[in-house]
C-alpha cells in the first residue's frame, strides 16, 4: 500500500489537524439477544481544525468527552465515524501497522504523572524507549539523544538511571513531556498535564510548555478544566458539553466575548483571586444529563437560562458568526430559519426530526 | 520519664540519627529511630485512652469572641526514616461567624491542622505532641445519674404566665404516655400513666440544660472527643465519593449521625431532620435522594449531601476540606454559594481548606498562607490580597494565570518544597526566594505583626517595620 492511498486532497497545508465529523460512542446497554440498544454518545459530530504552531484549548465539564476527543484524533481509540486528517494524510483510515511509523509525529502528555510512568524502568529507558523503536537517533548516541532531552526540559543528567519513584509530581510531569519530546513530534495532545500539580509547579509546567512550542515548533491540543490555564496557553478555544462542541473561537473572542450562554456560565463560574471582585455569577442549575440518554434538540436547553421553544426540538448547528467565531445555538440564528421551525409549532418526534433536516440548508444560505 | 516534655524525648531520642551527608539511613540508625518512636508513641496514645476528669481539658479561651484558637500546635508523624513535622508551631484564630481560609501546597500541614482539631490525624504515627486547640462549645448539664437533665414545658395560663403551685414552683405539663398504636397506656387502677412534657428546641430535638464549656481538644481522651465530633465539630470532606459509604443509603447514614448525638431521637424525627437538611441544601426531591445509595448520586449531588450531614446537628464549626476540588466549575459554584447561604442560617463559622486563591477571595474573611507546616502569613482577606508581605504569597497570587489578563509567562516560584524530614534550620522558603538579605541566613524568622490583623513570617518585613521605628 502506498502512502498516497490516504493522502486527502482539500486539505489546508496552513493546518497540522483537520477533524470532520467524529463520533466516538461507546456500547451503554444491551438487549436480551445481547445486541447494543444504547449507545454512550462521548463524542457526537465534532469538526475543528488545528492550524499549524497554534494551540487548541478543549475546556468542558468532566464527562463531556474531551479526554475521549483526545484519544480518538489520535487514533488510540479507533472512531465509530468520521475523519480525522493529520498532516494532510486520513489516519483514521489506516490500519494500525500503517499507522505506526505516523505514530511519533503525534504524541500525547497524561494527567497523572503518577500512574502514567513504568514504576519499574528508570528515566532514561523510559525516554528512550520510544526512540529506539522508532530508530530516531543511532543506538551508539541513544543516550547521549536522551539526555539532551531531558536538560531541555529542566531534568539533571543525572536522573538518566533513576526511577519514577524518586521525582516528585512537577519532576514526573516533566519526565513525561521528555517521552513525548524524544520522538520529535509535530503534534502532542496534552490531557490535563498540570491538573494534579500544585499551583506553584503548575506554572512552571504551562512555562515549560510553552518554551518548547517556541523551540520545536510544535501544536498543542491542550484539554483542561481550568479555563485560566486554558486562556493562558491557548490560540483557540473550543467549548464542549456533552459530547458536541457549542462554540469554536479564537482566545480573545471567546473569552472577550463569549456567546453561548453555557461559556458565559462557564466563565462566570471561574473564581477569581480578588476579593473586592463581585460579578453576578450565572450558576448553572443541576448537573449535567446522562450522555447515554442526552436531551433532545439543544442539549444544553435543559439547564439554559436563555431557554426558546426551538431549542428543544432542533439540535442548533455549530455556524460561523462571523470572524471564525463559531457558536451551536440558536440565540444566534438568522431570524428566517427561527420562524420556519416555530410554524411547526406542534411537532411530534418525527416532525421535529424534519424539521431539523428542513432547516440545515435553509439557515446555511 | 514522663516529666520530661515529648519535645525534649524526641531530642533526646534522636541524638545520632540523620547526618545531613547522606541520603540513606544506617541500620543502627533505623533501630534508634524506631525504638524512639515505638516509645513517644506509646506514650501519648495511653494518655489519650486513660480516663480523665472534665477539669483536665477544660481551659478558657483567649478571646470569647473567638470559636477556635489554635495555639503552638505541634503535629508530627513518627514514621521509619524520621519525624516529618507536618504541624510546627501553628497559632490562628477562628471568630465566632466568619471563614477562615487555610491556603498552601500539597504537603503543606493544612489538612493536618483541621484533622488535628478533629482529633482524626492518622494514629499510632501521626500525634499531636505539643501546644493545644481551644475550642468554644455549650455541653449538657449532667445530672446526678450520669444523664442529661431535660428542661420540661411549664403550664402557662391564658395571659402566657407560668403557673405555680402551693410551694411557689412551675407547674410541669403531663401527658398521657401512648404507646405505638396511639393507645393510652393505663396502670393498674386504669388511671393512665402520665409523663412530663419536655420541652423543643429550635432544631426539634428534645431539649436539655446547657452550659458554655471550652475544651482543649489536644488533651482530651479519645472516648470524650466523640461528643464534640460531628455535633459540634463537622468536617466536609475532599472526595465525597470516598467519605460516603457505599453499602449504605444516604438517608441510613444522615440519620446514623443524628441518633448518635442527639439524646431522645427517635427514626422517625431523624428522618424528618435528614430530609430537612436535605432540602436546605437544594435538592428538592429530599425524600427520593434519602431512599438511594451514593453511587446512584452525581459528585455535586454527593457533596451536597456530604453537607447536609454535616449539618444535622447544627455544628458551631465546618471544617470544609478542599470540598470543591474534585468538582467542575459550575457545580463548584453550586457548592460555594450554598456553602454561604448555609453559613448564614446556622450561624455558624467556616474553616476552609483548599490551594485555589480564588475560591478563598470569594469566601473568607481572613486568610492563613501555610508554607511547609509553618504559617508564613496570616491576616484578613485584603491584607493577603491586596498587601501580601511574604514572597511565598506573592508568587503564589502571580503562578496563577487569571482570566481576561494577558500575561506572557507566568511567574513561578523556583524549586520545590524541603524534605519534610530534614528541614533547614533557616527560613524554609529561602532556597526558593528571590528576595534574600543577609538576616535569612539565621533562624526560622519569628510572626512579625506589621497591621492590627496581618502577621507575616519573613526578615525582610522584620527589618522594614525597624527602620520605619527608627525614623
Amino acid at each position: 500500500m502506498s502512502k498516497k492511498d490516504f493522502t486527502v486532497a482539500d486539505f489546508d497545508p496552513n493546518n497540522v489537524l483537520e477533524v470532520r465529523n467524529l463520533k466516538k460512542y461507546f456500547p451503554a446497554g444491551r438487549n436480551f439477544f445481547g445486541k447494543t440498544n444504547a449507545w454512550l454518545k462521548a463524542v457526537d459530530d465534532v469538526s475543528f481544525t488545528v492550524p499549524r504552531g497554534s494551540t487548541l484549548g478543549i475546556v468542558g465539564e468532566s464527562g463531556c468527552g474531551k479526554t475521549t476527543l483526545g484519544r480518538t484524533v489520535l487514533q488510540l481509540q479507533p472512531a465509530t465515524d468520521g475523519r480525522v486528517i493529520f498532516d494532510g494524510l486520513e489516519i483514521s483510515a489506516m490500519s494500525k501497522s500503517r499507522l505506526r511509523p505516523m505514530r511519533p509525529q503525534m504524541q500525547i502528555i497524561f494527567q497523572d504523572p503518577y500512574s502514567s510512568l513504568p514504576p519499574r524502568a528508570p528515566v532514561g529507558d523510559i525516554i528512550g524507549e520510544a526512540v529506539k523503536v522508532h530508530n530516531i537517533v543511532p543506538k551508539t548516541e541513544l543516550k547521549d539523544y536522551v539526555i539532551e532531552i531531558m536538560r531541555k526540559c529542566g531534568l539533571q543528567d543525572f536522573y538518566y538511571e533513576r526511577y519514577p519513584h524518586e521525582f516528585s509530581g512537577g519532576q514526573r510531569q516533566r519526565i513525561c513531556i521528555a517521552r513525548a519530546l524524544a520522538v520529535k513530534p509535530k503534534f502532542i495532545v496534552c490531557d490535563e498535564p498540570v491538573s494534579a500539580l500544585d499551583v506553584s509547579i503548575q506554572a512552571q509546567i504551562v512555562n515549560l510548555l510553552k518554551t518548547l512550542q517556541m523551540q520545536d515548533e510544535l501544536t498543542y491540543m491542550f484539554i483542561s478544566h481550568d479555563l485560566s490555564v486554558v486562556e493562558h496557553i491557548s490560540t483557540h478555544v473550543g467549548v464542549m458539553y456533552l459530547g458536541s462542541m457549542m462554540e469554536y473561537a479564537s482566545k480573545e473572542d471567546l473569552f472577550g466575548d463569549p456567546l453561548h450562554p453555557y461559556t458565559k456560565a462557564l466563565l462566570s463560574a471561574v473564581p477569581v483571586p480578588d476579593p473586592r471582585y463581585h460579578v453576578k455569577r450565572i450558576i448553572l442549575e443541576g448537573d449535567i444529563p446522562s450522555p447515554v440518554n442526552p436531551p433532545k434538540g439543544c442539549k444544553f436547553h435543559t439547564r439554559c437560562k436563555q431557554c426558546m421553544d426551538i431549542c428543544s426540538q432542533v439540535t442548533p448547528e455549530l455556524r460561523d458568526v462571523g470572524g471564525g467565531h463559531c457558536v451551536a445555538c440558536h440565540l444566534y440564528n438568522d431570524p428566517c430559519a427561527t420562524a420556519t421551525v416555530e410554524s411547526l409549532d406542534v411537532a411530534d418526534d418525527r416532525s421535529a426530526d424534519a424539521a431539523d433536516t428542513a432547516t440545515t440548508p435553509e439557515s446555511k444560505e | 520519664m514522663s516529666d520530661k516534655t515529648i519535645l525534649q524525648q524526641i531530642e533526646e531520642g534522636y541524638q545520632g540519627v540523620g547526618r545531613k551527608d547522606s541520603h540513606y539511613i544506617s541500620a543502627k540508625e533505623g533501630r534508634i529511630i524506631s525504638r524512639t518512636n515505638s516509645r513517644i508513641i506509646s506514650r501519648l496514645e495511653k494518655n489519650k485512652k486513660r480516663k480523665a476528669d472534665e477539669s483536665e481539658y477544660t481551659t478558657e479561651m483567649r478571646d470569647p469572641n473567638n470559636i477556635v484558637e489554635f495555639d503552638n500546635l505541634h503535629t508530627y508523624f513518627f514514621t521509619d526514616s524520621g519525624v516529618v513535622k507536618s504541624v510546627d508551631g501553628v497559632s490562628f484564630e477562628i471568630p465566632q461567624g466568619s471563614v477562615v481560609g487555610v491556603v498552601g501546597e500539597s504537603g503543606c500541614g493544612k489538612s493536618v491542622t483541621s484533622l488535628s482539631l478533629m482529633q482524626l490525624v492518622q494514629a499510632p504515627q501521626g500525634q499531636i505532641v505539643e501546644g493545644s486547640i481551644r475550642f468554644q462549645t455549650s455541653d449538657f448539664v449532667y445530672g446526678e445519674d450520669g444523664k442529661p437533665i431535660p428542661i420540661y414545658e411549664y403550664a402557662k395560663d391564658e395571659n402566657g404566665n407560668t403557673l405555680t403551685d402551693e410551694k411557689g414552683e412551675p407547674v410541669v405539663l403531663t401527658r398521657p404516655v401512648t404507646d405505638k398504636k396511639g393507645n393510652v397506656k393505663k396502670d393498674k387502677n386504669g388511671e393512665p400513666v402520665m409523663e412530663k412534657v419536655q420541652a423543643v428546641d429550635e432544631n426539634g430535638f428534645p431539649a436539655f440544660e446547657r452550659e458554655p464549656k471550652t475544651y482543649d481538644v489536644a488533651k482530651m481522651p479519645t472516648s470524650q472527643m466523640r461528643k464534640i465530633r460531628g455535633k459540634e465539630i463537622a468536617m466536609i470532606f475532599q472526595e465525597p465519593m470516598t467519605s460516603l459509604n457505599p453499602v449504605f443509603t444516604v438517608g441510613n447514614q444522615m440519620d446514623e449521625v443524628v441518633l448518635l448525638h442527639v439524646p431522645g431521637a427517635t427514626r422517625e424525627s431523624a428522618k424528618a431532620r435528614s430530609i430537612e437538611m436535605l432540602r436546605l441544601v437544594g435538592i428538592a426531591e429530599g425524600e427520593m435522594v434519602y431512599k438511594k445509595y451514593p453511587h446512584e448520586l452525581s459528585g455535586g449531588m454527593r457533596q451536597r449531601v456530604m453537607i447536609a450531614m454535616a449539618l444535622s446537628c447544627n455544628p458551631r464549626l465546618i471544617i470544609a476540606d478542599e470540598p470543591t476540588t474534585a468538582l467542575d466549575v459550575t457545580i463548584q459554584a453550586q457548592i460555594l454559594e450554598l456553602l454561604k447561604n448555609v453559613k448564614e442560617k446556622i450561624h455558624g463559622s467556616i474553616m476552609l481548606i483548599t490551594h485555589d486563591l480564588g475560591v478563598i477571595a470569594g469566601m473568607a474573611d481572613y486568610v492563613v498562607v501555610m508554607y511547609a507546616g509553618r504559617i508564613v502569613e496570616k491576616g484578613t482577606v485584603e491584607d493577603i490580597f491586596y498587601r501580601p508581605m511574604h514572597p511565598y504569597t506573592v508568587g503564589l497570587q502571580k503562578s496563577k494565570p487569571v482570566v481576561n489578563q494577558k500575561t506572557d509567562w507566568l511567574y513561578s516560584i523556583p524549586g520545590q518544597v524541603p524534605n519534610p524530614i530534614d528541614m533547614p534550620d533557616y527560613c524554609y522558603f529561602k532556597d526558593r526566594c528571590q528576595s534574600c538579605i543577609d538576616a535569612c541566613n539565621g533562624d526560622y524568622p519569628p510572626l512579625v505583626q506589621v497591621s492590627d490583623t496581618h502577621f507575616v513570617a519573613c526578615y525582610r518585613a522584620l527589618s522594614e517595620q525597624k527602620e520605619g521605628k527608627d525614623e
